[in-house]
C-alpha cells in the first residue's frame, strides 16, 4: 500500500517505499552523519588554528584565520565558476534532447543498462563533471524506463552508482579543476606559479598513471558493476537492509526524487516535469526590452565572437587553462540556453552547486594561510616523503581530506603546498591528489545527495558499493603510481 | 495669501517630479532590458567603437575582449562575498530586529523614501561596499515594514532611493582615486607625488559639492513618490514570504528537509563553538586591527568582508541558522559572478584598444583651465559607463588626465582628481553594473527602478557639472 511522507524538499509524496522505513532510510541515515561543508570547514579551521598557535602566537594566528583568504579570491572565483558554468552549459533542453537521442541508441537490458550508464558516466565525466553526472543520470534513467516499459527490471541503484563514477573521472579529465589551475601561465589562478611553476594540461591528462587508471576503470568498472547488480526478483541481495528483492526499479524510486533532480529534469526538457522558467522561454513579446531579453540573435552574435576569440587563441597555441575553459563554458552556456534571459535564469539556478564552496572556502583560505605562515607545510611534506611513496601518500591524504572538503579544487589548494615539497613530480602529485579527491566524492553526500534521487538505496547496499569501489580504485591508483 | 501660493507652487513642483518619475520609469520599463542584456549590448557597442575609432582591427578587439574577460575576477569574488556575507548577516535575528525598528520610523510613503535616501547617502559617504548592501537591505526592510502597517509604498522608488546612496561615494571616505593617490608609491607617484586626502576628499570644493549632491538626492527622490494608487508597486510577495518565515521562527528556520539528524550532526550544527566561536575569533582580530591602526588606512573591501563574515557567524550563533539563509544569498550573487566578467571584457577592450585614452585625450584637447574640470567630469562619466570600477577607471585613464592637467596652465591635479571622482560616480545612476547586488537583495529587475535613478542622474549632473565649472572659475 502506498503511503505518504514528507521529503527533503518539503513535498508530500507517495510510493511503495514511503513511510515504510525501507530504502528511504538511506538518505536520513547517510545525511545524519554528514554535517554541512561549512561545519566541517569550521572544525578544520579550529583544529589547524590550535595546531599552529604555538608557532604563530595568538595575534598572528587569528590574523591568518581572519584574512588568509584575501590572497585566493581569484582562485575561489574560478573554482566557483567551474561548478556554475558547467551546470549552466549542460542543464538545457538541447543537451537533454541530445542525451535522449543517445539513450535511444543504447541497449536497455538489466546488465547492459548498468554497464552503459557507467561507461557513459566515466567518459562524459572525463570531459566535464556536469556533462558526466547529469548526462549519465538522465541517460540511465531513460534506459531504466525503457526497460521497465519492456517488462525488464533494471537495478536503478546500480545505474546511479555508474553515474556517480563520473565524479571520479571529472577530477582527472580534460576539465580537472586542479590541473586547469596549474596550467595557468599568467599566475592569476595558479597560486603555486612561483614555487612549483606551470603544469601543462597535456602533461596531466597524458600522464601514464592517469591513462592506465582511466583505461582500467573504463574496462573493468562498467562490466564489474553490471555483474554485481541484481537482475531479477529471485536475485536477493544479502546486504539489503530492508529484506526486499535485490532489484529496485526506477518506477519505485521515481516518486521519491528530490527537487534537485526534478530541477535538472525540468531544465533538460523532461516532458513530465514542469519547467521552472516557462516565462523565459515563452514567445510572448510586449515591449522592445522583452524582445532584447529573448533575442536569439544577440546570443548568437556574442557567442560567435567569443568562439572565434577563444578558438583563435587556442589555435595559436595558447595554453589551455582554467580561465580559457571558463570562457569557453560561458559561451557554451549562452549557446545551449539560447535566449539571454534563459542564460541568466540557468546561471542563477546553477548556484545551488556551489553552496558547499562559497563560504567554506573563506575558512579553507584561513587554513592555507595558517599552515603557510607557520611553515607547517614543510613537515607535512616531509611526512608524505618519509613514506617513500609520496604520490601514494598524497592520494591517501587527498582521499581523507576530501571527506572534509567536498570540492576537489579546494583539496588541491590545501594539500598542494605540502605535497609539492616532496621529490615526486608535480604532474604525478596532481594525478594522485585528484584521484584521491575524486574517490572521496563517492562518500561525500553534499554534492549529489539531492541530485541523484538516491532514496532508492538501502544504506548498507550503498556503503558496500562505495567501499568496494574505494578499495578497488585505491589499489588501482596505488599500483599505477608505483609503476610510473 | 503668500502661504497659500507657496503651498500651491510646492504642489506644482511635487507633481512635476512625480510625473517625471512616472514617465522615466515607463520609458525605462519599455526600453531598458535586464542588466545582463545591457552588458551584452554594451560589449558589442564597445567593440564597434573600438574598431571604428582606434587603429585596432576586429580580430584585435575580439582578443582584447577575451583577454580582459577576467580583469575583474578577484573583484567579482570580493563583491560576491560582500553580498553573500552581508546578506546572511542582515538576515540574522538581531540585525533584523534593529532594521525593523529603523524601518518602523517612517509613517508615510514620502517619509519612507526620504529615510531610505538619507541613510543611503550617509552609507555611501562612508563606503561604497557598505551602501550597496546596507541600503538595499534597509529599503527591503522598510518596504516590508510599510506593508505590515498597510501603508502603500512604491517599492521600486524605495530601492532606487537606497541605490542613490552610491551617488556620492567617489567624493566620500572610500573614494578610490583619492585614496590611491594618497598612498606612498602609487601608480602615478612619479608624476604627481603623494596627494593627501586633505587636498581631495576634504578640500572645501569637494565638501561643498558633495553636500549639494546629498541635498539634491534627499529632495528629488521623495518628490517622485507616485500619487496614484495604480502606479504604486509594493514589495514582492516573495520578499514578504521570506520575511514572514523569519518572523515566525526568529530567523532560525531550518531548511525544509527530512534528514533525521544524528547527534553528531546536531552537535556540529548547533554548537556555538563552530558558529559564534569562529566568528568571535575572527572578530577579535579585526577589532585588534582597527584598534591598533588608523581606521582609513586599514579599512578596505577585504576587511569589510571579514567583518561581515564574523558578524554573520556571531549573530546567527549556530551554523544551522547561518546555513539556512545561505542558499538564498548565494543565488542572489549569481549575476555578480557572471556579469562582472563581461565588464572585465569591456574594460579589456577599452584599455588595450586605446579607446579610454582616446575619450580622455579628446576632452583634454578641447579644454581650458576654466573648463578642464568640467571636461574631466564629463570624460570620466562617459568612460565610467564602460569601466564601472572607479579604481579601474583611474588606472586606465589616470595617465592621460594627469598629462593633460600638467599641460593646461593653472590646472590643479588635486581638483582634477575631485572632478574625475564626480564623473565616475555620476553615471552609476544610469549604469546597471553596481545595481546588480542591490537588485538581488531587493528582488527587483533593473527595469523597475532605473527610471528613478535616471531622473536623479539628470539633476545631480547639473549640480556636479556646475560644481566642476565653478572649480575652474574659482581656483
Amino acid at each position: 500500500m502506498a503511503t505518504e511522507e514528507s521529503t527533503t524538499d518539503g513535498a508530500t509524496r507517495s510510493g511503495p517505499y514511503a513511510g515504510d522505513g525501507g530504502p528511504t532510510r538511506f538518505v536520513p541515515e547517510f545525511g545524519s552523519y554528514h554535517p554541512t561543508a561549512l561545519a566541517l570547514a569550521a572544525l578544520l579551521a579550529l583544529a589547524v588554528l590550535l595546531a599552529t598557535l604555538p608557532r604563530l602566537g595568538l595575534v598572528t594566528g587569528l590574523e591568518q584565520l581572519a584574512t588568509g583568504f584575501y590572497g585566493l579570491f581569484a582562485v575561489q572565483m574560478a573554482l566557483v565558476l567551474w561548478w556554475v558554468l558547467s551546470a549552466t552549459a549542460v542543464e538545457s533542453p538541447y543537451v537533454g534532447a541530445a542525451l535522449d537521442r543517445l539513450a535511444a541508441t543504447m541497449p536497455a537490458g538489466p546488465r547492459s543498462a548498468v554497464a552503459g550508464t557507467a561507461l557513459l558516466g566515466l567518459v562524459l565525466g572525463w570531459v566535464n563533471w556536469a556533462l558526466g553526472l547529469v548526462g549519465a543520470v538522465l541517460v540511465g534513467r531513460r534506459l531504466c524506463r525503457r526497460a521497465a516499459d519492456a517488462g525488464t527490471p533494471v537495478h536503478y541503484p546500480a545505474v546511479l552508482v555508474g553515474a556517480l563514477l563520473s565524479l571520479v573521472t571529472a577530477t582527472v579529465g580534460l576539465t580537472s579543476p586542479a590541473a586547469l589551475l596549474m596550467a595557468d601561465e599568467s599566475g592569476t589562478t595558479n597560486f603555486l606559479a612561483d614555487s612549483v611553476g606551470v603544469v601543462p594540461l597535456g602533461a596531466f591528462v597524458l600522464h601514464p598513471a592517469n591513462l592506465v587508471v582511466l583505461g582500467a576503470m573504463l574496462v573493468t568498472l562498467p562490466a564489474g558493476l553490471a555483474l554485481v547488480a541484481p537482475t531479477g526478483e529471485g536475485d536477493r541481495d544479502a546486504s539489503d537492509d530492508d529484506g526486499r528483492s535485490g532489484v529496485t526499479t526506477v518506477d519505485e524510486v521515481e516518486p521519491l526524487l528530490g527537487d534537485s533532480i526534478r530541477n535538472v529534469l525540468a531544465r533538460t526538457g523532461d516532458e513530465e516535469t514542469e519547467s521552472p522558467e516557462t516565462d523565459v522561454e515563452g514567445d510572448e513579446e510586449t515591449v522592445p526590452a522583452d524582445r532584447l531579453e529573448r533575442s536569439r540573435l544577440l546570443t548568437a552574435v556574442v557567442v560567435a565572437v567569443g568562439a572565434v576569440s577563444i578558438g583563435w587563441q587556442w589555435l595559436l597555441g595558447a595554453n589551455v587553462s582554467l580561465l580559457g575553459v571558463l570562457f569557453a563554458l560561458m559561451m557554451l552556456g549562452m549557446a545551449t540556453q539560447v535566449r539571454p534571459l534563459g542564460f541568466v535564469a540557468a546561471a542563477s539556478d546553477a548556484t545551488r552547486w556551489v553552496e558547499h564552496l562559497v563560504v567554506p572556502f573563506l575558512l579553507y583560505g584561513g587554513v592555507y594561510a595558517l599552515l603557510s605562515e607557520s611553515e607547517l607545510y614543510a613537515p607535512i611534506g616531509d611526512a608524505l616523503a618519509a613514506t617513500g611513496l609520496p604520490a601514494v601518500a598524497s592520494y591517501l591524504a587527498a582521499l581523507g581530506l576530501g571527506l572534509l572538503v567536498p570540492d576537489p579544487g579546494s583539496v588541491w589548494v590545501l594539500l598542494a603546498p605540502a605535497a609539492t615539497t616532496t621529490a615526486a613530480g608535480a604532474d604525478a602529485l596532481l594525478v594522485s591528489t585528484m584521484y584521491g579527491a575524486g574517490v572521496s566524492n563517492l562518500w561525500v553526500g553534499f554534492i549529489f545527495l539531492g541530485v541523484l534521487g538516491v532514496r532508492g538505496f538501502g544504506w548498507r547496499r550503498y556503503l558496500t558499493y562505495a567501499a568496494g569501489l574505494t578499495v578497488y580504485l585505491s589499489a588501482l591508483v596505488g599500483g599505477a603510481l608505483l609503476l610510473f | 495669501m503668500g502661504r497659500s501660493s507657496s503651498i500651491a507652487s510646492s504642489n506644482v513642483v511635487s507633481r512635476f517630479f512625480t510625473r517625471l518619475g512616472d514617465v522615466a520609469s515607463r520609458v525605462v520599463q519599455r526600453y531598458l532590458p535586464d542588466a545582463f542584456i545591457f552588458a551584452l549590448l554594451l560589449t558589442l557597442a564597445t567593440m564597434v567603437l573600438a574598431v571604428g575609432l582606434t587603429p585596432k582591427g576586429p580580430a584585435d578587439v575580439a582578443r582584447h575582449w577575451s583577454d580582459g574577460f577576467w580583469f575583474v575576477l578577484t573583484f567579482s569574488m570580493q563583491s560576491s562575498l560582500a553580498l553573500i556575507t552581508g546578506w546572511v548577516f542582515a538576515d540574522s535575528p538581531p540585525v533584523k530586529r534593529v532594521l525593523g525598528r529603523i524601518a518602523n520610523v517612517p509613517e508615510s510613503q514620502f517619509q519612507a523614501v526620504f529615510v531610505t535616501a538619507l541613510v543611503g547617502q550617509l552609507l555611501g559617504l562612508f563606503h561604497w561596499g557598505v551602501v550597496l548592501i546596507g541600503s538595499a537591505i534597509l529599503a527591503r526592510e522598510i518596504g516590508i515594514a510599510m506593508d505590515r502597517k498597510d501603508i502603500d509604498v512604491h517599492y521600486p522608488l524605495l530601492v532606487a532611493a537606497g541605490y542613490a546612496g552610491l551617488l556620492p561615494w567617489h567624493q566620500g571616505l572610500s573614494a578610490a582615486s583619492s585614496l590611491l593617490v594618497a598612498t606612498e608609491g602609487h601608480l602615478f607617484a612619479g608624476e604627481i607625488g603623494v596627494v593627501p586626502v586633505s587636498q581631495t576628499i576634504f578640500h572645501p570644493a569637494n565638501l561643498l559639492i558633495v553636500a549639494a549632491v546629498v541635498l539634491t538626492t534627499v529632495l528629488v527622490m521623495p518628490m517622485m513618490t507616485p500619487d496614484r494608487r495604480e502606479n504604486i508597486v509594493t514589495v514582492p510577495q516573495s520578499k514578504l514570504r521570506e520575511a514572514g518565515t523569519m518572523m515566525a521562527d526568529g530567523g532560525a528556520a531550518s531548511r525544509s528537509d527530512d534528514l533525521r539528524s544524528s547527534s553528531l550532526r546536531d552537535a556540529l550544527l548547533d554548537t556555538p563553538l563552530l558558529g559564534g566561536g569562529v566568528g568571535l575569533l575572527i572578530g577579535a582580530y579585526l577589532v585588534y586591527l582597527l584598534a591598533t591602526n588608523p581606521f582609513m588606512q586599514v579599512f578596505n573591501l577585504n576587511v569589510f568582508i571579514s567583518f561581515l563574515f564574523a558578524l554573520g557567524l556571531l549573530f546567527h550563533w549556530r551554523l544551522r541558522s547561518y546555513v539556512d539563509v545561505l542558499r538564498r544569498a548565494v543565488e542572489g550573487a549569481s549575476q555578480i559572478m557572471i556579469q562582472f566578467q563581461f565588464y572585465g571584457g569591456i574594460m579589456g577592450i577599452m584599455a588595450w584598444s586605446g579607446l579610454a585614452e582616446l575619450i580622455a585625450s579628446t576632452f583634454a584637447a578641447q579644454a581650458t583651465s576654466t573648463t578642464w574640470y568640467l571636461f574631466t567630469f564629463l570624460a570620466a562619466g562617459i568612460v565610467n559607463f564602460f569601466v564601472p570600477s572607479g579604481g579601474g577607471q583611474w588606472v586606465v585613464t589616470g595617465q592621460v588626465l594627469i598629462d593633460a592637467t600638467q599641460q593646461i596652465p593653472g590646472a590643479n591635479q588635486n581638483l582634477m582628481i575631485v572632478a574625475f571622482g564626480m564623473g565616475d560616480q555620476w553615471t552609476n545612476m544610469i549604469q546597471p553594473f553596481w545595481a546588480i547586488p542591490v537588485l538581488s537583495i531587493a528582488g527587483l529587475s533593473i527595469r523597475d527602478m532605473m527610471g528613478y535613478a535616471a531622473v536623479l542622474f539628470v539633476f545631480s549632473g547639473l549640480v556636479m557639472g556646475a560644481g566642476a565649472l565653478l572649480m575652474g572659475v574659482v581656483y
